[in-house]
């Protein structure tokens, strides 16, 4: 009996079909090439505009691929549920590690600009490209961890995949002074997103209107 | 085992809650019993099962007072939304024990 009627195994099963629509992949990895264009602002700073123009454009359409895909797309084909009190302090106490995450990305943002503008408070015992190096370190790893952490709290395994080649492609992008590692990275995660999309499609067909309200 | 225990531990196969016990009908009250609600849509893609045998399912399964099927708007679109009453859980809870006693009581 406890082997064909695992509660947990059915709960997880359940909740981790929202993740096989590939959605979450195809909007991080268009996240993850649209900030790249951050990256291939010339050291001269020309249209600098332009290239962050397009990346706030890109960003803005990822996520717009991905709110209006689970509503219009996912939402229809695998139907709506609200899960149990245990589901719902798990998102609390993720949302919570994740805002850790903002304040100490952000915290790290403020200070670079502190830096760039004034300079460091002391003269720095490290060399140019120690100092790249320490700070492709700390990108990649508040990046790629960021992911590998909101994975964990959504049972989103894939996420492990993306949290790594997110992490890397940033740390090898700003370590190499090279936009290429980066927007591997983006490739890597959206096109395996788009063929579980296109899988997910096939799969799961429109159930007809009347279905969805138990009237056949 | 003697003969009178073992006729005691069929008869209370008798007993065994029948809404609950058919298979099909087992699936969907544990699928809700691990949820808050769902859906038609949902239910249907877990379990596998068609349209209408789940309908007919749910249908024994709200007649008898085990899961609640609310009729409502989300926007403009119509939804339904299935959850497993009190009863129901409180009926599946007993299932659950009974079935679990009734098997550690079999000999091997």
């Amino acid at each position: 009996m406890s082997q064909n009627l695992d509660l947990k195994a059915i709960e997880q099963k359940a909740f981790r079909s929202f993740h096989q629509d590939g959605l979450l992949d195809i909007y991080i990895g268009a996240l993850t090439l649209a900030i790249s264009l951050f990256f291939a602002i010339p050291e001269s700073g020309e249209r600098e505009g332009v290239y962050m123009g397009f990346a706030l454009l890109g960003v803005a359409i990822a996520f717009a691929i991905f709110q209006l895909g689970k509503k219009f797309i996912t939402t229809p084909r695998l139907g709506q549920v609200r899960f149990g009190p245990e589901r719902q302090r798990r998102k609390v106490t993720m949302m919570w590690v994740m805002g850790g995450f903002v304040l100490v990305t952000f915290g790290v943002f403020l200070y670079s600009i502190y830096v760039w503008k004034v300079g460091l408070p002391v003269p720095s015992p490290l060399s140019a490209s120690l100092e790249r190096s320490l700070v492709a370190l700390i990108a990649g790893l508040i990046s790629g961890a960021s992911v590998i952490v909101k994975s964990y709290f959504m049972e989103f395994v894939r996420g492990y995949y993306i949290g790594f080649a997110l992490g890397f492609g940033l740390f090898f992008t700003i370590l190499l002074n090279s936009v290429i590692p980066v927007i591997a990275a983006g490739a890597l995660i959206l096109l395996p997103g788009l063929v579980i999309f296109v899988n997910f499609l096939r799969q799961h067909p429109l159930p007809p209107q009347e279905a969805r309200h138990g009237s056949l | 085992m003697a003969a009178s225990e073992m006729s005691d531990s069929l008869a209370a196969l008798t007993d065994i809650d029948r809404l609950i016990h058919e298979p099909a009908r087992l699936q969907i009250v544990a699928l809700l019993y691990v949820l808050e609600s769902a859906d038609f849509v949902f239910i249907s893609q877990q379990t596998g099962f068609t349209w209408g045998n789940l309908s007919a399912h749910i249908t024994k399964l709200e007649d008898g007072g085990y899961v609640k099927v609310e009729k409502g708007y989300k926007g403009k679109r119509p939804q339904t939304m299935l959850s497993l009453t009190a009863k129901g859980r409180k009926a599946f809870n007993a299932y659950r024990q009974s079935m679990k006693q009734m098997l550690d009581d079999l000999p091997e």
